[in-house]
């Protein structure tokens, strides 16, 4: 019978006031009636007349709700009607305003649909009372669960049919959350129920109900019990960091492990003020038939001065050029508050990527004034480690999950701030 | 697992398969990455030839 017709044919009902007819499907189930189109409430007594109950005032009905008594909605195989509306608030802040859609199948029962700030929860009774392991938690079907709010409630406004007078009663409830999961305890002045419920997305319920999502209120802030729409789960996304961060590691002990690092160029050499700018040929090396880099290391004994050399390698058999300049400079002094020195004597530079071949360097040795310079030394080594690149792959892989996880937190505190039991509340505002 | 989460895991070992093969290749070519940025290497004007005046002992 699921996902077919009601098997139960509805009764008929008029609206005693104006006169609008309405389906009754839960039949003498259902005790209390109000009209959703003139604001009504009454009473039903069981030969099915209505006794209005005139110290109930006419509750505003917002008519461009599109879900109204009547509509059918389909849940997985289930297509239930839905019986009634109501609007209840929080007693002891009125301003906080949630919806409930009773839903009946005659097969299948009751279920209600919640909705709170556009996060939507759908809810069945259960039979089974939780656990109870602290005064905040409780374990339902193997999973903890925590106190997230408890409170009074007044119902603003009903329509439909109902089992009791929701218009004169007054509920206490305790909701405990495990996303996407929310347990309800629902206490009256002679019955306690649980509930169990499973948040939605606004899309799946237009889609149960057949209608535009545009036609649901804006989801605000975060569900109680509403789960993040990240693709992949917090987790999961930490696993593949650590099988990605192992296979860099792998590869990056592999090729150091396979790397040359031999020395091709190593000059020392002093050249006289009057020679200060002239260009040095270095001997000519062979690099293999590979690309590879070269780490150029540069050192010059200067004293309150500074000295530079800019480099040429120039491949012997094409003739094509590459530049790069390495300096050092060391400046110190006395004042005030002692001695002080800055700057640096050796510098180290690396010239990505170079191809096979045959090459020498030309260098061209200049410095400032007086405090050293002419004395330089310069050390090239072929195909070195470059831990720049091993350790840049680690911080972008570090970042997903650690984005991730910040991301995660974020959502979790905004879920709890709507709470008075915020785990994050007691460690992190102090 | 549902789809979503094998869409968003495909993505992730994408992307970590990508990083894998750029670490490698750079490694192995000896290219420093960080010159995609800022690279020490400036662009010589002229050619090589000429006189050197200093031959190395």
């Amino acid at each position: 019978m699921a996902g077919t017709d009601l098997p139960i044919q509805p009764l008929m009902q008029e609206c005693s006031e104006c006169k609008t007819s309405f389906k009754r499907y839960t039949h003498n189930q259902s005790r209390f009636f109000g009209c959703s189109v003139c604001g009504c409430w009454f009473h039903i007594k069981p030969d099915g007349t209505l006794t209005r109950d005139r110290k109930v005032m006419k509750k505003t009905i917002i008519r461009k709700d599109p879900f109204q008594p009547g509509r059918p909605i389909t849940f997985g195989e289930v297509k239930y009607i839905m019986i009634s509306r109501a609007e209840k608030a929080d007693k002891s802040a009125m301003q906080y305003k949630w919806r409930e859609y009773g839903l009946f199948h005659p097969l299948h029962g009751y279920a209600w649909l919640s909705e709170y700030d556009g996060h939507w929860v759908l809810l069945k009774e259960t039979i089974i009372s939780p656990k109870k392991n602290s005064s905040t938690e409780v374990v339902f079907d193997a999973k903890p669960f925590h106190l997230f709010q408890k409170y009074k409630s007044a119902t603003t406004s009903a329509a439909g049919e109902f089992h009791s007078n929701v218009l004169n009663e007054s509920v206490s409830y305790f909701e405990y959350i495990a996303p996407p999961f929310l347990l309800s305890c629902e206490s009256g002045k002679s019955y306690t129920k649980w509930f169990y419920g499973e948040s939605l997305f606004p899309e799946d319920v237009a889609k149960a109900a057949g209608i535009n999502k545009s036609e649901l209120p804006s989801p605000s802030g975060v569900g109680a019990v509403q789960v993040s729409k990240s693709n992949f789960s917090h987790r999961s996304l930490v696993i593949l960091s650590a099988i990605a961060i192992g296979l860099l590691i792998a590869i990056h002990l592999g090729t150091i492990a396979n790397m040359e690092e031999r020395e091709v160029v190593a000059m020392n050499e002093t050249i006289s003020d009057s020679l200060m700018g002239t260009t040095l040929a270095s001997p000519s090396f062979v690099l293999p038939d590979k690309n590879a880099n070269l780490e150029f290391s540069y050192y010059s004994n200067v004293s309150n001065n500074w000295a530079e050399a800019e480099i040429l390698l120039v491949n012997d058999n094409t003739n094509e050029m590459r530049g790069l300049s390495l300096g050092a400079e060391y400046y110190s002094g006395y004042d005030d508050e002692g001695s002080w020195s800055e700057g640096d004597l050796n510098t180290n530079k690396l010239l990505s990527s170079v191809g096979p071949g045959t090459y020498h360097l030309n260098v061209k040795q200049t410095k400032g004034g007086n405090g050293g310079g002419n004395n330089f030394s310069l050390n090239v080594r072929y195909d070195v480690p470059i831990d720049s690149n091993f350790y840049i792959m680690l911080l972008i892989m570090t970042l997903f999950p650690a984005i991730s996880w910040l991301r995660q937190r974020q959502f979790e505190k905004s879920r709890w701030m709507n709470s008075d039991y915020s785990p994050f509340n007691t460690w992190e505002d102090e | 697992m549902n789809k979503k989460d094998i869409k968003g895991l495909r993505f992730i070992i994408s992307a970590f398969s990508i990083l894998l093969i750029l670490f490698t290749w750079a490694t192995l070519s000896g290219y420093r990455m960080l010159d995609v940025f800022s690279s020490s290497e400036w662009e010589p004007e002229g050619n090589a030839s000429g006189t050197h005046h200093y031959n190395h002992k």
